[in-house]
């Protein structure tokens, strides 16, 4: 029988790394990491998505999005722009063809994405927590998604 | 649309309007986060009638088309343009610049199309995201006898107002110039030719959608237009001054599940001014169309086009390809992602030359697509 101090050691461990294991299996929104943006409403990080204007500090934000991660895409989808694939790209060709709105930047690396949203004025973009925390330069601004 | 070819003075006036615009364009493509963003849109068309009433209406063609839309967005600016290319025209349908005036808000300057003209401000020439081949009768551009000009060359307005349940109400104003009558149809006002004699044209639209995010949305539309007359131009605009024509239309878009209904009808006010009097006109036309997608990538569609108290109408009469009535019933395939193919058939009728309608019968194929 385990003895109830090593019984108590085992769970906080377990939770430690089962919160771990979720940490990594968590997609968060992403700004450059000197962008005075604290904090999106999911509103506004829908209103990007959909080529709409949010404005920070009299500038525009621009949303990024990164392609080459199927199971990303199948989350930003679901949970982010709900919507089928399909739909989705038609409402964004139907608002630029309106209004001439901009459509969402798709990048098919990470890296590169991750440059690309350093290098810009509070651009926003979502990944992987566990690839933000491999980049430099970037800041969680919100949580997206979080897995099992 | 086929006008006459302004001189080379005009050009230079027609330069003085684009310049500026170009200008600011390139010079704020190096603002940061500047974007630019294409669509093409290519299709072919054919067409072919039987079973006329008149002879004269019998017709058939093929018709390829490219669309090309620009969309420009640096800073607080926008530009947006969309040119035409086809076997019978090639036109500027759009160049317009716009300024930000918040998240909501946008102000533009250029040519653009009509504010009150639901279709066409939904779809303009993007045949593709349209399912029909054919435009609804009120909603055909002016060289294809639309009563209601499409294209408008000034200042607009659109503001929407979001809520946080995602419901949002959108407004539209617009102020410029109008289309002229010459012959037997409108002509829009020419950017390249601006000392021609043109009215004015005031238009508005409110829209409410359901959730900001889906094409769903209810509305109301109006218009009024100073329509100058060019009364050389045909023996029947003789000693014709000028229409002034007022509109009110309400319109749908709504889906459920597979379904979808598209309508719009709209109320028509015509003074017709001429060195002898004014003729007063009144009528209502307008469309429903339903459309069922059966499997993933098939739609059948329906649509009637009809009108009321037209057969008199002295504006119509002016206007003798006008279709007043359309029974139609299409299918489209989309298929390889951005491609499809459309079929339709139609009974119709246009207005004709005199009070009897011409009707005839027709069929259509289509292949559009779009890029990227």
């Amino acid at each position: 029988m385990m003895r109830r101090p090593a019984l108590i050691s085992f769970v906080i461990l377990a939770c430690m790394v089962a919160n771990s294991a979720n940490a990594e299996r968590s997609v968060v929104l992403v700004t450059n990491a000197t962008c005075e943006i604290e904090s999106l409403s999911m509103l506004e990080v829908r209103k990007a998505y959909f080529g709409l204007t949010v404005s920070y500090d009299n500038s525009t934000v621009r949303a990024y999005r990164l392609n080459g991660d199927e199971e990303l895409n199948q989350i930003f989808y679901q949970s982010i722009v709900a919507m089928s694939e399909k739909s989705y790209e038609r409402r964004l060709r139907s608002m630029l063809l309106k209004y001439g709105s901009p459509r969402p930047i798709a990048i098919h690396e990470v890296g590169v994405l991750a440059s690309a949203v350093r290098e810009s004025n509070c651009a926003i973009a979502y990944m992987w927590q566990r690839d933000v925390d491999a980049e430099s330069g970037l800041k969680s601004i919100r949580l997206l998604w979080q897995g099992d | 649309m086929n006008q006459n070819k302004p001189g080379i003075a005009a050009h230079i006036w027609g330069l003085r309007i684009a310049l500026p615009i170009l200008l600011i364009a390139f010079s704020s493509a190096f603002a940061d986060d500047s974007q630019h963003d294409f669509l093409l849109f290519p299709s072919v068309d054919t067409f072919d009638s039987f079973d006329e009433s008149n002879p004269d209406v019998a017709d058939s063609f093929v018709r390829p088309s490219l669309n090309v839309l620009y969309s420009y967005n640096g800073g607080r600016f926008r530009v947006l343009g969309e040119y035409l290319w086809s076997s019978t025209e090639s036109e500027l349908e759009r160049l317009k610049i716009g300024w930000q005036a918040g998240d909501n808000t946008m102000w533009w300057f250029g040519r653009f199309h009509s504010t009150a003209k639901f279709w066409t401000s939904e779809y303009h020439h993007g045949q593709f995201m349209q399912t029909s081949i054919t435009r609804p009768s009120i909603e055909e551009w002016e060289d294809e006898s639309g009563p209601i000009p499409s294209h408008v060359t000034g200042f607009s307005l659109e503001h929407t107002a979001p809520r946080a349940d995602e419901t949002a109400w959108n407004f539209g104003l617009s102020i410029g110039l109008a289309p002229k009558f010459v012959g037997d149809e409108l002509h829009a006002y020419d950017m390249l030719d601006p000392e021609s004699d043109h009215g004015m044209s005031f238009n508005g639209r409110i829209a409410y959608r359901p959730n900001m995010f889906s094409d769903n949305q209810v509305g109301l539309l109006v218009g009024w237009n100073d329509i100058a007359v060019d009364s050389d131009s045909s023996p029947n605009l003789a000693d014709l001054d000028d229409i002034q024509q007022a509109t009110v239309g309400l319109f749908a878009d709504w889906r459920w599940n597979k379904w979808r209904v598209l309508a719009n009808v709209v109320h028509f006010e015509n003074d017709l001014n001429y060195a002898t009097g004014t003729e007063h006109d009144r009528f209502v036309a307008g469309y429903v169309q339903g459309e069922y997608q059966f499997r993933d990538d098939w739609i059948l569609f329906s649509r009637i086009d009809s009108s009321a108290s037209e057969d008199n109408s002295p504006y119509l009469r002016l206007l003798p390809a006008f279709v007043s009535h359309r029974h139609m019933l299409g299918v489209r395939w989309d298929f390889i992602d951005k491609h499809s193919l459309t079929m339709e058939v139609a009974d119709t009728s246009a207005q004709g030359e005199d009070f009897s309608h011409d009707s005839f019968k027709e069929i259509r194929f289509q292949w559009s697509a779009v890029f990227p």
